[in-house]
């Protein structure tokens, strides 16, 4: 800590910050553009100038731009002075002359930064009588739009989006005030980060699309803390509603997980719980049904043995009581058996080392990924293993006495100072690409060679000979025994195990000094690996006593094909089933109970290191749904189970801590503190959005006892020391940026510790994990697929997001060269393996390993297949019929999208919810 | 008892004095246009709605009874998908017109608004549009704003240049 003199009072801040950055963190005003605290200083805007003086006696001073300054002890500045508000003002004014009179027709008006800034410099008139420059815009695919018009050169768009995300089609153009910020010809931004523009211009270039078209202003907007749906990293979102329907995802700072950043499919895979096929009806052998009826209750209550199959896209709360209700004997947490294997391994390990969180993987300085396409599996997680390779940088020009937050230094010795990436797999992705070190194998391989670099690293065998080691992971050794702060990548996307114990035997090997992160597929796959400690059915024997007698099953939806079409036959042999559903109608269940999706009912999930976190709802279930706990508690009322005892989402709780006693401060929930108000102080409409319906005015709803509160009144959210932010707002910080009036600091160099409970004891001393057999591949004809992932394809619920269909690749085969002159096939032609109806793309590419095929299929297809011998081409006609029905799926899809937008249009007006007190 | 005698004459003087009050409703007093009644929405000179559905007016109502959602035509045009005032809530203080960017919403002097069902001061934006322009006559957002509309392309607006040509290395 150091003292520094801001108009004339003193301050203690810390060593090693800017000035700009130790002013916001003292929670005073000033104004900036193109600082950011991910992205660190430029000096691009001039709008930070603050005044220096050289001592106490200095009454002139010099106009200083604060984000290139580093504090120093007893440095005397002030930002409140004459001189530098006029100066503050004009570049305001300049930045103004230029720009367009959009602000009642733009996106972001209401949430702007460069409104915020105007409004804090005072500039309030326009003295240029001149005309405007305007552009043209481009179109940039389905989740932003683009209006160059209000730009105002800060860079920060190209810095977020070269630099800190590796995109490669977003560029700055032209020069003076013609720069433009765009591609060099209109089409789909490819990075899977493009969505953060929306957040990180401070003006309205760059808008949330699907957002923009069904609108509302963020004062208008209730808002609640809720967790990411789209994969196992669980990053901290916050969530917008308005007339009863969900609007749009932000991020919400997280220091240690996704600090001010989101992946697109995160940011836009929320839509599907505006979804048509969303289950709002009960059903009864595929006909709407009553609660009632006689025909449902014999359903559901019907004698014999009941098995519940769980599901990892579902909360803690619903598989924990579906594992009461049926008992631990008869969950079963997934319908795939290796999956399984692998949610109890990686729980195994997480009983014997923590993972590290994203913050801590942004501190590695060298990084082995063992076999997995992290890009796809986690992409935020990709995003921060890509922020770890400057810290060599970083620490050169540390040496070089120019702190760390000076970007353009930093980019600047980049090249010459790479932090070592070490990439043991297959597949192309953006780290792959950036490895130094590569080997190109199967997952098999990968992770014998994951032992034997273990071996290597501890001096002796551990379960695969050194010996085999290879050429590249002896070099590996030598990197990872150098490095000071290893990390150790993997995860389930190869299905493997054996990668996970190689991980963990690596990490054993490294000491104290490694980190380890392992991506799982779900946001709740590890809530499954909590529940299965107390036992489990695995699907093996689920098979077998569904053949051996009659069973009941209860199901909790999962959305994917391949699981669709697994069910399917196992409904075939069921008794009856019964699905608590999210997402779709049409089906041959006995038995449909429609459940709230994670935006309208609280819940828990468990991320990738083990911890708990918790949602909000952010809107009212409507229809029948109920949160599938609810169902499971009226289903033990009928079977007259002990779980009919459980009241509320506390008490489900309770049960929970005590069965599970590591889960003990999970969920803080003090009653005699303050419900939080989700509405913002200006929320508009109140007497007027339901008049039209009834003129009395409802009482606002309220979960019992819960911490928020759907209404204005309540705590104010930015005095609440306790509770998650709902929505980032300060008066006069209307925009994101409000968000560093709520931390102790922006990424202080001390990182705190994480508050989140982890839901893995740990207790096992760490032991060696032997290479067991089955972990060995089986010798096979043809060729092996591995699978790969996409960021917008892969997860079956984002898929149900208009926006993320539309940028949904069809089913993909990648192969060598010379592996396609074998098989006589062509890049860009379509094949189906061994006569499965799935037609395939092949690629080519040089990162398939020896007797593989790489391949890609959407969520909602299915390629039940782990072989592949010979392969069917399309002949002409064929393909030239697969391109117009992908054209007709791409209509299709508009169609939808105009469809679901009147729909959701005629539901603002005539709002459909239920619970609210004096309505329906 | 001076006082009290001084008070009657006092009541019994005004029994002669001039009438303040008009016989309404079958006379009506004047009340100019600025008088703050009924509100209306107007259109533009090219007779388009001229609300652009900004929530402005929303926000600045004191007792929150607008509300409207905003959709975008295929035009480019902002509009409102629906729009409504609660009427048994409002309380004629005329911020909405204050707050409004595009002269969309404005008070008039009709004042004449009871009803025996409070539903039926529940308006929709039937029927508050007007077909005329109202008190601002000529005045057309769009022909000031940046963004493109149908029969608008960049650069064409008031005061607005040609639009970059991003590939001229020309000064
Ligand atoms: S970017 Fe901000 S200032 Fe510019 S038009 Fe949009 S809301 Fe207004
Ligand atoms: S587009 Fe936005 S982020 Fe990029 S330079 Fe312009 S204002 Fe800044
Ligand atoms: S990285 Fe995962 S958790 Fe984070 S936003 Fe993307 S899908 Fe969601
Ligand atoms: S302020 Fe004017 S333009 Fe904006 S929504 Fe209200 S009436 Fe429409
Ligand atoms: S924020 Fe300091 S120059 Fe832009």
């Amino acid at each position: 800590m150091i003292k520094i003199f801001i108009d004339g009072q003193d301050y203690k801040v810390i060593e090693g910050q800017n000035l700009l950055q130790a002013c916001l963190s003292l929670k005073l005003n000033l104004p900036y553009f193109c600082w950011h605290p991910s992205m660190g200083s430029v000096g691009a805007c001039r709008q930070c100038a603050v005044t220096r003086y050289e001592d106490e006696d200095d009454r002139q001073g010099k106009i200083i731009i604060a984000c290139m300054t580093p504090v120093e002890e007893g440095m005397r500045v002030s930002v409140k002075q004459s001189q530098e508000s006029e100066f503050r003002e004009q570049i305001i004014a300049a930045m103004m002359t230029h720009h367009p009179h959009d602000c009642p027709v733009c996106a972001e008006g209401g949430e702007c930064h460069l409104q915020d800034m105007t409004v804090m410099t005072g500039h309030y008139a326009r003295q240029f009588k001149g005309r405007k420059t305007s552009f043209n815009n481009q179109y940039l695919g389905p989740l932003l739009k683009h209006e160059m018009n209000r730009c105002i050169t800060c860079y920060r768009c190209v810095r977020f989006y070269r630099d800190y995300a590796g995109g490669e089609d977003l560029s700055a153009q032209a020069s003076k005030n013609h720069v433009y910020f765009g591609r060099q010809t209109d089409g789909v931004l490819q990075s899977e980060f493009a969505g953060n523009l929306a957040e990180v211009c401070p003006t309205g270039v760059f808008t949330d699309k699907p957002f923009g078209n069904h609108y509302s202003r963020k004062w208008d907007m209730q808002a609640a803390p809720s967790v990411c749906q789209h994969c196992s990293v669980g990053c901290n979102t916050s969530l917008s509603e308005r007339y009863g329907s969900v609007r749009r995802v932000t991020n919400r700072f997280n220091a240690h997980l996704n600090g001010y950043f989101l992946c697109d499919r995160g940011r836009y895979g929320f839509d599907f719980v505006n979804s048509p096929q969303r289950c709002q009806q009960i059903r009864s052998s595929n006909k709407p049904a009553q609660w009632q009826d006689d025909s449902l209750q014999r359903v559901l209550s019907a004698p014999g043995r009941w098995i519940g199959i769980g599901s990892s896209q579902a909360s803690l709360e619903d598989n924990f009581a579906l594992q009461q209700l049926v008992g631990k004997d008869n969950f079963c947490p997934d319908l795939d058996d290796k999956q399984q294997s692998l949610m109890q391994l990686h729980g195994e390990i997480l009983q014997q080392y923590p993972m590290a969180s994203l913050a801590e993987i942004e501190r590695a300085d060298a990084v082995l990924i063992l076999g997995e396409d992290i890009n796809c599996s986690a992409p935020r997680m990709a995003l921060a293993i890509r922020q770890a390779l400057l810290n060599k940088a970083r620490d050169k020009v540390e040496t070089l006495n120019v702190p760390g937050w000076q970007d353009a230094a930093v980019r600047n010795v980049l090249p010459d100072n790479p932090v070592p990436l070490i990439w043991f797999g297959y597949g192309e992705s953006e780290l792959q690409s950036s490895a130094q070190l590569q080997l190109l194998c199967d997952d098999h391989q990968a992770a014998r060679q994951g032992f034997a670099l273990a071996g290597l690293l501890c001096g002796h065998n551990v379960g695969v000979e050194v010996s085999e080691a290879q050429q590249q992971t002896r070099q590996a050794a030598g990197i990872l025994q150098k490095a000071s702060r290893p990390l150790l990548i993997g995860g389930w996307s190869a299905g493997n195990p054996a990668l996970l114990a190689a991980l963990a035997n690596l990490r054993k090997a490294l000491g104290e000094k490694a980190s380890m992160a392992i991506a799982a597929p779900e946001h709740n796959s590890l809530g499954l690996s909590v529940l299965m400690q107390k036992g489990h059915l695995s699907a093996a024997s689920l098979e077998q006593s569904i053949d051996r007698e009659p069973v009941n099953l209860l199901v909790l939806d999962y959305k994917s094909q391949s699981w669709r079409t697994r069910m399917a036959s196992l409904m075939e042999k069921a008794k009856q089933t019964v699905r608590l559903g999210l997402l779709g109608n049409e089906s041959a269940e006995e038995a449909l109970l429609p459940v709230a999706a994670f935006s309208e009912c609280s819940g828990s999930a468990v991320n990738y290191q083990g911890r708990v976190q918790y949602w909000q709802p952010a809107s009212k279930a409507s229809g029948d749904c109920l949160p599938g706990w609810q169902w499971l508690v009226h289903l033990a009322k009928i079977q007259q189970k002990s779980l009919a005892e459980v009241e509320d989402l506390g008490q489900l709780r309770q049960r929970l801590m005590a069965d599970y006693p590591q889960l003990e401060g999970a969920w803080e929930n003090d009653p005699r503190q303050q419900a939080i108000a989700q509405q913002p102080p200006r929320y508009s409409g109140r007497t007027a959005m339901l008049a039209n319906q009834t003129v009395h005015e409802p009482k606002p709803y309220a979960e019992p006892q819960a911490p928020y509160r759907q209404s204005m009144e309540g705590g104010e959210p930015r005095h609440s020391e306790t509770h998650a932010q709902p929505y980032s707002w300060w008066p006069g910080w209307n925009s994101n940026q409000s968000m560093h009036k709520f931390q102790q600091e922006y990424r202080g160099p001390e990182l705190e510790q994480q508050h989140s409970t982890v839901a893995f004891a740990h207790f096992q001393s760490p032991g060696w994990f032997k290479w067991r057999n089955q972990w060995s591949g089986s010798k096979h004809r043809g060729y092996r697929l591995l699978f790969l992932g996409q960021v917008f394809g892969s997860d079956g619920l984002s898929l149900e997001a208009p926006a993320i269909a539309e940028l949904c690749e069809r089913a993909q085969l990648w192969m060598r060269q010379d592996q396609a002159d074998g098989l006589g096939l062509k890049p860009g032609q379509w094949v189906q393996c061994d006569g499965l109806p799935l037609w395939l793309q092949v690629g080519i590419s040089k990162q398939v390993p020896q007797n593989c095929l790489l391949a890609y299929v959407p969520a909602d297809e299915a390629l039940p297949f782990k072989v592949c011998e010979h392969f069917d081409v399309a002949d002409l006609p064929q393909a030239e019929a697969l391109e117009k029905q992908y054209r007709s799926h791409l209509d299709d899809l508009k169609t939808n999208m105009q469809m679901r937008q009147a729909r959701l249009l005629h539901q603002d007006e005539f709002i459909p919810i239920r619970f609210v007190e004096g309505v329906n | 008892m001076w006082s009290q005698l001084v008070t009657i004459w006092r009541v019994f003087r005004h029994l002669f004095a001039a009438r303040d009050t008009v016989r309404y409703p079958e006379q009506k007093p004047y009340l100019s246009p600025r008088y703050r009644g009924r509100i209306v929405l107007t259109r533009d000179p090219d007779g388009d709605e001229r609300c652009v559905a900004c929530n402005l007016c929303a926000v600045a109502c004191p007792v929150d009874c607008i509300s409207l959602q905003k959709t975008e035509d295929d035009d480019g045009r902002w509009r409102p998908a629906f729009f409504r005032i609660n009427f048994s809530r409002c309380i004629m203080c005329g911020l909405c017109e204050e707050a409004c960017p595009t002269y969309a919403i404005q008070l008039t002097p009709d004042v004449e608004m009871s009803e025996y069902d409070r539903n039926s001061l529940v308006y929709e934006k039937e029927h508050l549009t007007i077909d005329g322009q109202g008190k601002y006559p000529g005045y057309s957002f769009y022909r000031k704003a940046g963004i493109s509309i149908k029969g608008k392309a960049k650069g064409e607006a008031d005061q607005e240049e040609k639009p970059v040509d991003v590939r001229n290395l020309l000064p």
